[in-house]
């Protein structure tokens, strides 16, 4: 029979390993220790960059990588609370707003200073988007552009052309009303993208502004806002866009799943060109893809920041060194991550992907080679985080239900705006 | 003093340490000692930790830094919070009465020891049970989404059901019907109570002609109160911390135009999301003091309403 003591003695021996174990977790790095990556993304993301993992893998005998992806809107919650608990891993996927609070407060790495890296042939200028004070902070995976991506049965269906390039967001939006009259009951020109920042990045580029001043204000004002709000307000007065009740689930949302361009309700959409794939493999139908608006002051095309930043306190750099080579200039690497996060930078990477490309990375790329892009430059971002992209989704929202005009929408955009970059 | 038991010293040799009576006096604490690292450590002292940070600008990755009471004024200004404050002030009045009269109805009914009753206290338990896990408000997200089940079977009957979760005007109803689904536990305490309602009562409302209704209002409820009570203050404080279902169901955003924008939530989204972590942690005393404020007028209340028998 067991006595008491001998059951407690057994099980004190058994929950002793247990509580050493758990705290000895968390410190990655040194020699022989895997790399730790983060990204955001859904499976399919996932299977390309642990395909890349294995190629690195390959290359490097001896070293392994360790993976994590998390749906986007749990993945800077989940990076601020690893970053506070100081467990962040060594290489993280990051984004434009995110890096300038990450590298304010001085925990992304100094890639220039801290690394010798060689990108090939990886162009100078797309370099500068992660470029904040003078300093690297992230290697962008290439080219974000906004374009407009449009249903080319429906078009054709209607009888209609397609306005030809340049063509500003007004000639976007008599087409958008012609398309809603001519196709009829149920199908809307254009989906509502008034919560979609990238294309407010392009709306402001156009109007000659930029979206931040060098010295970390604003770049843009009331009426610039105003104006948006009030295109998406008349586009629905005019049809042009489906009621509140249809659109409210993209403006909230925001993916391509819920677009209406998805779901056969619209006919146009803008989104950044590497979604273009998404969309077509959502959609029965053939997209195309066109020039994004222009506005008064031309196109000013934004390629805002979306790569990958390494932790300061990482103690694995060499073999951080070793990845990013191999993410961005191994040949084989360009193939398995064809245009995936972004349409490669690098034209060395282009031509690969190019070489093998068909369907709708094909038409990415045709699309590319007919509308060559020169980068605006745009001032470094000051550390708001996701503040400005919220309030104009929230903003959008309530335009969307009617609980708000267009003036109230873009002042609680003003107010949210200047007081994330206050506190930034 | 009475209460401590005696401790037998063992006979001392001469000039040896009474090593096993201060063994013998320490040996509780020992045993204690590990429960006490864990209360100071996890709870006591995050909790402090966080009246401190409530009093700072705190970015989460970099040093706090004080401010005072900035972060509290801030918070008056903040038409955000007080729209979360309202969001959160309306589940809990709406929903906990509600809640509690619906356990207290499926209770009743479930009181009478008939066939078949105690698969049915089981069943009506389950919800509960489930509770407001994230398993359950994902479900209710497809229940009451645009395309969800009750609009389908709305449509079954000729009615063109709206987008519930989508809609601001009847995001917060369905979080509501959430929460009073889960009237299980409230339910099963005022089963217990119901059983044990003295009968000699009833027998002599009933000869003095009172019909049911009547004994219902003037016997039972009456003598339930300290159960209502009771039942009150629990579901009250849970009610005011609830977060899961905002979260899920909103996506984390706070539901369209705030409408599900949930106190806690809004916490959430300011300490974790937009690095404030002094205002998330002012919130949540102020969310502290206020239940706690809240529990200690119900107190004050219940002499007035709360029946304890024994007091006469």
């Amino acid at each position: 029979m067991v006595t008491r003591r001998q059951f407690l003695a057994a099980t004190g021996a058994f929950s002793l390993p247990l509580v050493l174990g758990a705290c000895s977790s968390g410190s990655s790095g040194g020699a022989g220790q895997p790399l730790d990556v983060i990204w955001w993304g859904a499976d399919d993301r996932a299977r390309i960059t642990e395909a890349v993992f294995d190629l690195y893998e390959a290359k490097h005998a001896g070293s392994t990588v360790q993976g994590q992806f998390l749906p986007f809107g749990d993945y800077f919650n989940k990076l601020n609370t690893l970053s506070a608990a100081g467990a962040v891993p060594d290489v993280m996927q990051m984004n434009l707003p995110n890096l300038a609070t990450y590298a304010k407060d001085g925990l992304l790495l100094d890639l220039e200073s801290e690394l010798t890296l060689d990108l090939g042939d990886y162009p100078a200028a797309s370099l500068e988007t992660g470029r904040i004070d003078g300093k690297l902070y992230g290697i962008n995976f290439g080219y974000q552009y906004l374009t407009t991506t449009y249903n080319s049965a429906l078009v054709e269906r209607s009888g209609l052309q397609v306005p030809t390039d340049p063509a500003d967001w007004n000639a976007w939006a008599d087409f958008a009303q012609a398309l809603s009259e001519a196709l009829g009951e149920g199908i809307y020109g254009m989906s509502d993208n008034s919560a979609e920042s990238n294309a407010l990045a392009a709306w402001i580029q156009g109007r000659g502004k930029s979206l931040y001043t060098p010295d970390a204000g604003l770049g843009y004002d009331l009426s610039d806002i105003e104006a948006w709000y009030q295109y998406w307000a008349d586009l629905r007065a005019r049809g042009a866009i489906a009621p509140g009740p249809q659109s409210q689930t993209y403006v909230s949302g925001g993916g391509a799943a819920d677009d209406p361009l998805t779901t056969g309700l619209s006919v146009i959409t803008f989104s950044p060109i590497v979604q273009f794939q998404g969309y077509q493999e959502v959609n029965s139908e053939p997209l195309a893809l066109a020039a994004c608006p222009t506005g008064p002051e031309g196109r000013g095309e934004v390629n805002p920041f979306f790569g990958w930043s390494v932790s300061a306190s990482s103690e694995n750099l060499q073999a951080v060194q070793d990845f990013l080579t191999v993410w961005f200039t191994d040949p084989a690497a360009f193939e398995i991550l064809g245009l995936d996060r972004a349409v490669p930078a690098s034209p060395t990477q282009l031509q690969e992907v190019a070489k093998s490309a068909t369907g709708a990375v094909k038409t990415m790329l045709d699309f590319l080679e007919a509308n060559p892009v020169e980068p605006a430059s745009q001032p470094a971002p000051p550390a708001v985080g996701a503040r400005i992209t919220d309030v104009q989704k929230r903003a959008a929202e309530g335009l969307v239900v009617g609980a708000m005009s267009p003036q109230q929408a873009a002042a609680m955009y003003m107010e949210e705006a200047e007081a994330a970059v206050q506190d930034a | 003093m009475s209460g401590a038991p005696p401790t037998l010293a063992p006979p001392r040799k001469r000039g040896g340490p009474p090593r096993t009576r201060t063994v013998s006096r320490f040996a509780p604490y020992l045993f204690l000692a590990p429960w006490i690292i864990g209360l100071v450590g996890l709870t006591v002292g995050p909790v402090l930790a966080s009246l401190y940070y409530s009093f700072t600008d705190y970015g989460l990755l970099s040093a706090p830094d004080f401010v005072g009471f900035q972060n509290y004024v801030d918070m008056f200004h903040d038409d955000r919070y007080w729209n979360s404050v309202v969001v959160t002030l309306l589940y809990v009045v709406i929903g906990v009465p509600l809640k509690l009269a619906f356990a207290l109805l499926i209770a009743v009914l479930l009181k009478d020891a008939t066939r078949g009753m105690s698969t049915y206290r089981a069943i009506y338990y389950v919800p509960s049970l489930l509770g407001g896990s994230v398993a359950i408000a994902i479900l209710w997200r497809q229940l009451f989404g645009d395309t969800g089940v009750l609009n389908s079977l709305l449509a079954l009957v000729g009615v063109d059901g709206i987008a519930w979760i989508a809609d601001p005007r009847t995001s917060l109803s369905t979080l509501i019907v959430l929460e009073i689904w889960q009237f299980g536990s409230p339910m099963i305490i005022f089963l217990a109570a119901l059983r044990q309602m003295p009968q000699d009562l009833y027998d002599a409302a009933a000869v003095d002609g009172a019909g049911k209704l009547r004994r219902f209002w003037h016997i039972t409820i009456p003598l339930l109160t300290p159960i209502i009570f009771f039942n009150l203050i629990l579901q009250m404080i849970g009610s005011f911390q609830a977060f899961t279902p905002s979260f899920i169901i909103s996506q984390g955003t706070g539901g369209p135009v705030d409408s599900t924008l949930f106190y806690t939530l809004y916490l959430y989204i300011q300490g974790f999301g937009n690095l404030e972590m002094g205002y998330a942690s002012a919130m949540a005393w102020v969310l502290l003091l206020a239940v706690a404020a809240i529990t200690a007028g119900l107190f004050f209340t219940a002499r007035y309403w709360v029946f304890y028998g024994d007091r006469g």
